[in-house]
């Protein structure tokens, strides 16, 4: 299953116990989806490959903008007016040729968003909007799959993953929201801690090692780094998932 | 501090509150009634059909946060 040049490339994770070559093969037999490829995109996608994660697909429907280079470090000054999905693949291919990598330069809708995840096993938001995050939410759903949601605002960060059948729903947790459509003020390194984590949780969940964030609710402020955890019940009246 | 006045934790800043003071009240009492904020309370989540009907006790942690959808 993996040529000689894998395995000397994975030995730093191969060696972990709770990895092993069969947690590696596990690996590489996933497939994931990566919806956006800014700021939290850049960063999930970027570990998700270098671990050896088997198929990436990235979905962005933008062009990189010169304001992006302060945190979406997968694009780079010559890669302005690209489509984001064209310029990340172009260095996911080049960090890890083993990873098969799809790219879809489309915005999420809910007209093309079952067709365009196909058999994915995990979702990651990547994404910088609400209403593509109740996209997310309603494939996450009827494909009976887990959405790692990630969201970043200026200094702080929130993560949680939403299990259907085991976990609220992104709906149970914001279904009374109408947030601003202004653009948020980030600064890099906190889409950097948020997509890192996401990471994680998909690697986890792959796994099936550890304890992800089930139920639970992870907030922080990297201004003055103060970290929180908040439990969160299923919703029973929620129009999502509720029964 | 008065019999009809609690002390809590509001975003990590001691606040004298009345009592039987409802979250969906302290929402309302700091212009954050549009529903913009999530809260918990001390550690917990509260659903927002809830705020009108659960009293803030003594002592209790409160956070209004901000939720973060940029990316």
């Amino acid at each position: 299953m993996f040529a000689e040049e894998e395995l000397i490339r994975y030995q730093r994770q191969l060696i972990i116990p709770d990895i092993g070559e069969e947690g590696q093969k596990k690996l590489k037999k996933s497939h994931v989806i990566i919806a956006g490829v800014g700021g939290l995109g850049s960063i999930s996608a970027s570990y998700l490959v270098a671990a050896g994660v088997g198929h990436i697909t990235l979905v962005d429907g933008d062009r990189v903008e010169l304001t992006n280079l302060n945190r979406q470090i997968l694009h780079w000054t010559g890669d302005v007016d690209k489509w984001k999905v064209d310029s990340a693949s172009l260095k996911l291919r080049e960090m890890n040729p083993y990873c098969r990598i799809t790219t879809v330069p489309e915005r999420i809708t809910i007209h093309n968003v079952m067709d365009i995840f196909g058999n994915c096993s995990f979702i990651v938001d990547a994404t910088d909007n609400f209403q593509t995050r109740q996209v997310l939410n309603m494939a996450s759903l009827k494909k009976k799959i887990p959405f790692v949601y990630g969201g970043v605002n200026q200094f702080s960060g929130m993560i949680t993953t939403f299990i259907p059948g085991e976990t609220p729903c992104f709906e149970c947790v914001f279904s009374k929201m109408a947030p601003s459509e202004k653009s948020a003020g980030i600064l890099g390194p906190v889409p950097g801690v948020i997509a890192s984590m996401q990471a994680m949780e998909v690697l986890k969940l792959i796994l099936g090692v550890g304890e992800p964030l089930k139920g639970k609710m992870l907030h922080f402020s990297l201004l003055n780094m103060k970290f929180r955890v908040i439990s969160i019940e299923k919703n029973p009246d929620c129009s999502m998932c509720g029964v | 501090m008065s019999s009809d006045n609690i002390e809590i934790i509001l975003n990590g800043f001691k606040t004298k509150i009345a009592s039987n003071t409802s979250i969906g009240q302290l929402l309302v009492l700091l212009n954050e009634g549009d529903l913009q904020v999530i809260v918990e309370c001390n550690n917990q989540f509260v659903f927002p059909k809830n705020y009108f009907t659960t009293l803030i006790q003594d002592g209790d942690k409160i956070e209004m946060i901000n939720p973060d959808f940029g990316g």
